[in-house]
């Protein structure tokens, strides 16, 4: 009988970097002849010299690896990968978006012909905090990290150290045991993430927390244009413990607007296209960790500078 | 130019508002060439009278807008459903109300197959419905210790297994595997929960439904079941639709004796937008008389009885919330716009009200800068649609095909479990959605539910659960607003009301042929009346 077939599964939310990865690891195989099942090819960049075959949904390159479409039925894609002969060294899956990778992963632990690899999961540093704040995805997000063995936090080179901590401390929370590493357009070490051991026991579904305690929000909304200086001056230097603030500010005319952004202590204001609905006046969101926000700091600030523009 | 022929009938319904109902109707090259009495219809000429219908009852031929081809070409395995069920081939399987009538079937089955290997497999269980222990792998241990046995629930996400082929899995006592559920005392009680615990048992049985469905003989079968209620047009709503399947669905509905235009509905999800929406506009100038190309499929959340519909505060009645997304919200505003760029029309899967408020967010903002006066999507299930969202579909000319057939088959469970009295009593709002201009159309989903648009609309006319409650009157439609639903409000659905849905000069002349008058029986019979036979194109089909 062959040895079982390690399995590893890929998962993130949209933009998190998931095809950056599986490109690198099809870059690095060096001689493990990986196949990796994504869900379209259209993001997939290999050297046009380095495929050897391309044939319906199936892509060999000249290394040793080959790359499966999962075109919506996961059961016929994994059947194949199973039936191809020789059988690949290591199996990748790479889930969608929105995908429970404990559920895929399941799977290598159910089929006695394969063997269960990590389910590894990538956050986006920049957008992270305010992902698991909407409350569309926050439930979906949560059950990503919490099922994660190792958590990539990718884009680090965009965020400064401390939101970063901030952010580490956030997927400590959702995640007890996962190893986190900071990573940089997916650059995770190969070797590392398919040695990388899945946990020994099953993982419980039903066992999910409301992610949405976690977080606290504040915003504020005034119908006032305030000059674009003073609004960055009130803003100069944030409390701490903020994960994220985002505003914009419009012109009295709306002939200009702002988009204010933060993910450390000093936020960056931008010009930018009035968006048709805006209406005059400043809009701002920051959220927290639960306990960690200065509400009335903020407060202060804002009203400080109503004041101000009353005198 | 093919000869002129007459079908006189006991009555024709027409679903025309100009005349109602007629008693003759002459076809000429598959289309309808004149309805009226006699005397009118014979103005155009003196053409053969053919009287084989001369006492039943005549309706346009019936749309169903929302099956699969599973639906037939689950019929390859034993059916051990709850509920009454009529095969391809005209049989009706009783259904089977206690799980020592699913053991004495498969009994039966085990001791009609030849060889001793072949896996016995059975579809259509329905635990919800059985009172007692839920069915195990002793219970299938009984019917065979030896030949490997599966049996596949009618929800398609859980399956029971015997201990001869939860060894082939290698799943022994001890077995930790999520999904895999245990005995007391640690051995595996059977029965296989969702796709991981599913897939090694399936994989060794050769259970394949996504074969099954791009199977010749599941197609055909597919054509019969359809025929058999009286449909003459049927979709297939989510086919992957590759090459070498749209090579087969050309060939096999170009057969004359195939008796149901097919109207297949791309699978969104197995590419990105753009090339999703390249495949479905070059599909859509393959399209033929009999196969309608072109419209695409797209999913987002689960099912409300599965506890995976995506339901807003306050959240499921009794039972845990795993509501799932299978696209990313701004995946699906992405996929929308770009399809809806391309004026592509939409099928989009929402059962919970909050996957509603989001299709309808996608819809809103595509339909802000690529304005399409007339783009029928529709949003298919949207069993949980309040008056203000059937409100933003009007705004947004959005069409709905509403899953009637649950009010009868799941709607006891509604009202107790998943969605508590007050809500339940909403579901499937027909009314409403009348009431606020919406187009509409129902459903069957079958294999989901069994395909019958009698039933379908008598679901939608009575609101009566298997249980005899009735959920929700206010949501109540008349037998003639149902039909329609049935019939135009489905060829709507499908951009095809100008082709089908009524029977009127010019369009196709397909027929159902009913044993009595559904718009003269009492309401509640509406269901019990027979198909006696269809005729597609002005050709009466036969099995």
């Amino acid at each position: 009988m062959t040895a079982a077939l390690p399995m590893t599964v890929i998962a993130g939310y949209l933009g998190a970097g998931k095809t950056t990865l599986v490109n690198h690891l099809l870059r690095n195989a060096e001689g493990r002849r990986i196949c990796v099942l994504v869900n379209d090819f259209g993001e997939i960049a290999i050297d046009a010299e380095l495929i050897e075959a391309r044939e319906g949904d199936s892509l060999t390159l000249a290394n040793g690896c080959v790359c499966c479409s999962i075109g919506g039925d996961l059961f016929r894609a994994l059947s194949r990968v199973l039936d191809r002969v020789p059988r690949p060294d290591h199996l990748v899956i790479e889930a969608s978006g929105v995908a429970e990778p404990a559920r895929i992963a399941e799977v290598a632990r159910a089929e006695p012909e394969l063997s269960p690899g990590a389910i590894v999961v990538l956050c986006d540093a920049e957008t992270l905090a305010e992902r698991l704040a909407e409350p569309l995805l926050a439930r979906t997000l949560g059950e990503q990290i919490a099922a994660a063995d190792l958590l990539l936090l990718n884009k680090c080179d965009s965020v400064p150290p401390e939101p970063l901590e901030a952010l580490e401390g956030l997927l400590r929370q959702l995640n007890e045991t996962a190893a986190i590493k900071r990573v940089t357009f997916a650059a995770a070490s190969v070797e590392e993430l398919l040695a990388e051991p899945a946990r020994h026991t099953p993982r419980d579904q039903s066992a999910t927390q409301s992610h949405e305690a976690l977080y606290e929000r504040w915003s504020w909304e005034s119908g006032r244009a305030h000059p674009v200086d003073k609004v960055e001056e009130a803003l100069a230097a944030l409390p701490d413990g903020l994960l994220r603030l985002k505003g914009l500010l419009v012109s009295d005319d709306r002939a200009s607007a702002w988009e204010i952004q933060s993910t450390g202590s000093r936020p960056t204001v931008t010009r930018r296209r009035v968006p048709p609905s805006a209406s005059p006046g400043l809009r701002l969101v920051a959220i927290a960790l639960r306990g960690k926000l200065q509400r009335d700091v903020l407060d202060r600030r804002l009203a400080g500078l109503e004041q101000e523009e009353l005198v | 130019m093919s000869e002129t022929k007459v079908f006189a009938a006991r009555k024709i319904v027409t679903m025309d508002p100009r005349r109602p109902v007629a008693s003759h109707v002459a076809v000429r090259d598959g289309r309808i060439l004149a309805v009226g009495a006699a005397a009118e219809v014979s103005a155009w000429g003196d053409f053969p009278l053919d009287s084989r219908f001369a006492d039943k009852v005549l309706l346009p031929g019936f749309v169903e807008g929302h099956a699969h081809v599973l639906a037939g070409a689950m019929w390859r395995y034993l059916y051990v459903g709850y509920h009454d069920r009529q095969d391809p081939k005209g049989a009706t399987h009783p259904g089977l109300t206690d799980i020592e009538l699913v053991i004495e079937r498969l009994r039966q089955a085990e001791a009609a197959l030849p060889d001793a290997q072949t896996p016995l497999i059975a579809w259509g269980f329905d635990p919800i419905f059985l009172t007692g222990e839920r069915l195990n792998r002793h219970h299938l241990d009984g019917v065979s210790a030896s030949r490997p046995i599966a049996v596949v629930h009618s929800n398609f996400h859980l399956l029971t297994a015997n201990t001869a082929a939860l060894s082939l899995a290698q799943y022994d006592p001890g077995t930790q595997i999520v999904g895999v559920a245990l005995e007391d005392d640690g051995h595996p009680h059977g029965e296989l929960r969702e796709f991981a615990a599913m897939f090694p048992v399936m994989r060794r049985l050769g259970i394949d439904f996504g074969a099954l469905a791009r199977s010749a003989e599941g197609i055909r079968a597919y054509g019969e079941v359809a025929r058999r209620c009286g449909v003459t047009t049927v979709t297939d709503l989510i086919a992957d639709l590759e090459d070498g399947d749209v090579r087969q669905l050309l060939e096999i509905t170009g057969e004359a004796s195939f008796p149901v235009r097919l109207v297949p509905a791309l699978n969104g999800h197995a590419a990105p937008a753009y090339e999703t929406a390249e495949r479905a506009l070059a599909l859509k100038h393959l399209s033929t008389e009999k196969l309608r190309l072109g419209a695409v499929k797209l999913l987002t959340d689960g099912s409300i009885q599965g506890f995976t519909a995506q339901v807003n505060w306050p959240g499921y009645f009794k039972g845990p919330d795993h509501g799932i997304w299978n696209m990313a919200p701004e995946q699906l505003y992405d996929t929308v716009d770009n399809l809806n760029g391309e004026d592509i029309q939409l099928h989009i899967h929402v059962n919970g009200d909050k996957a509603i408020d989001m299709a309808l967010d996608a819809l809103e903002r595509t339909l802000g800068h690529h304005r399409r006066p007339d783009h029928r999507h529709m949003l298919q299930h949207c069993q949980m649609a309040g008056s203000a969202q059937f409100r933003r579909m009007k705004a947004l000319g959005v069409g709905v095909n509403l899953f009637a057939n649950h009010l009868y088959y799941f709607g006891d469970q509604h009202r107790d479990i998943t969605l508590g009295p007050d809500r339940a009593r909403g579901i499937d709002a027909c009314a409403s959605a009348l009431e606020h201009g919406v187009p509409l159309a129902i459903h069957s989903d079958a294999p989901v539910t069994p395909m019958g648009p009698l039933f379908t609309a008598w679901c939608a006319v009575n609101r009566q659960t298997a249980s005899g409650d009735v959920l929700g009157e206010a949501e109540r439609i008349s037998v003639d607003q149902a039909l329609q639903a049935v019939t135009l409000g489905a060829a709507h659905s499908l951009k095809m009301d100008d082709e089908v849905g009524s029977i009127e000069v010019g369009k196709r002349a397909d027929f159902a042929v009913l044993e009595e008058d559904p718009t003269a029986c009492a309401p509640e019979a509406l269901k019990d009346i027979a198909v006696h036979a269809t005729v597609l194109g002005g050709e009466a089909t036969a099995p």
